[in-house]
């Protein structure tokens, strides 16, 4: 499981970082801050599949993340590139174990929903339109 | 400005020393209880805040949507609790006063408020073992991180490294 979202989290740095280029102002500033936070995320999940003895996934050769063709759709992208990410925090959630790790899945969970909010606004959206996170807002 | 201040000070010491008497101590139902606790004391907050109209416009339409938010959460983790045959904690009585603060303070207060329950979720995410319990928890804690992100922003708009300053939401 721990992989899975692993690999969810490397997408959303391929993600990000192709987004940067292609963005300016706070978007740009934005996206910038989330990508670092990604990589935490990233190093993380690591270093907890790493402690509980599992080997760790490579990373994939390429991501398919279509081919956004305006600042809209860049940030729709990332949106929904975040959105999986929550679900899948959200299903890992009730099997992880022990405690702690779930707990860890939570935090990060927490971080890509404050992510989420920040990239509804700029998509002109309800930035928190549900009192629960799924993932599917 | 200054009597706002102290109030402020004394809430959130207030506020911390609840915090400490919020953990639960070992079961699911004791899981509950504290996740219960903390978002009753949101909801009476927010609830005092609203009544005496310290916020501006735009802040009153988010408290209230965050306000409805927070009912949704004792609601949901009210049936959580009873399908464990769990029985409902009592209310917390609020923090007193909250009347006077001006609308920074008491974003404020509101801030500290969530990130107190965010405290809690991620204790207690640590300790549940019922599926349910956790995906409730986890869903809401996403919730309440979404909201310090509004609030923040409200105190610094624009400034996302403000808005989202941690990779990892603990409630700290």
């Amino acid at each position: 499981m721990l992989n899975g979202v692993l690999a969810l989290e490397r997408r959303a740095i391929a993600a990000y970082t192709a987004a940067i280029p292609l963005l300016e102002g706070h978007n740009r500033r934005a996206a910038t801050e989330f990508l670092r936070q990604e990589l935490l995320h990233a190093g993380r999940l690591i270093a907890l599949i790493t402690a509980t003895g599992g080997p760790v996934a490579p990373r994939a050769l390429s991501y398919n993340l279509g081919e956004p063709k305006d600042t809209r759709q860049i940030l729709l992208l990332l949106h929904e590139v975040e959105q999986a990410q929550i679900a899948a925090y959200l299903d890992g959630v009730q099997r992880l174990s022990p405690g702690q790790i779930r707990a860890a899945a939570g935090s990060i969970l927490a971080d890509d929903a404050q992510h989420v909010s920040v990239l509804r606004a700029a998509l002109g959206m309800q930035p928190v339109p549900s009192a629960f996170v799924s993932g599917g807002e | 400005m200054a009597a706002s201040q102290a109030i402020g000070e004394a809430t959130r010491r207030e506020l911390i020393a609840r915090g400490i008497a919020l953990g639960g101590t070992g079961s699911d139902v004791d899981s509950l209880h504290a996740m219960l606790r903390a978002e009753e004391l949101l909801v009476v907050t927010y609830e005092q805040l609203l009544a005496a109209t310290v916020f501006t416009p735009p802040a009153t339409e988010l408290a209230e949507r965050f306000l409805g938010h927070e009912r949704a959460h004792v609601a949901a983790l009210a049936r959580e609790l009873e399908r464990l045959h769990g029985a409902p904690p009592r209310r917390p009585a609020g923090l007193g006063t909250v009347g006077s603060l001006g609308e920074s303070a008491a974003v404020r207060l509101l801030l500290e408020l969530e990130r107190a329950a965010l405290r809690v979720y991620y204790t207690e995410l640590a300790r549940v073992r019922d599926a349910g319990v956790a995906r409730t928890a986890a869903a809401i804690m996403g919730n309440e991180a979404q909201h310090t992100t509004l609030l923040r922003e409200l105190l610094s708009p624009g400034d996302v490294a403000l808005a989202v300053p941690a990779s990892f939401v603990v409630g700290e």
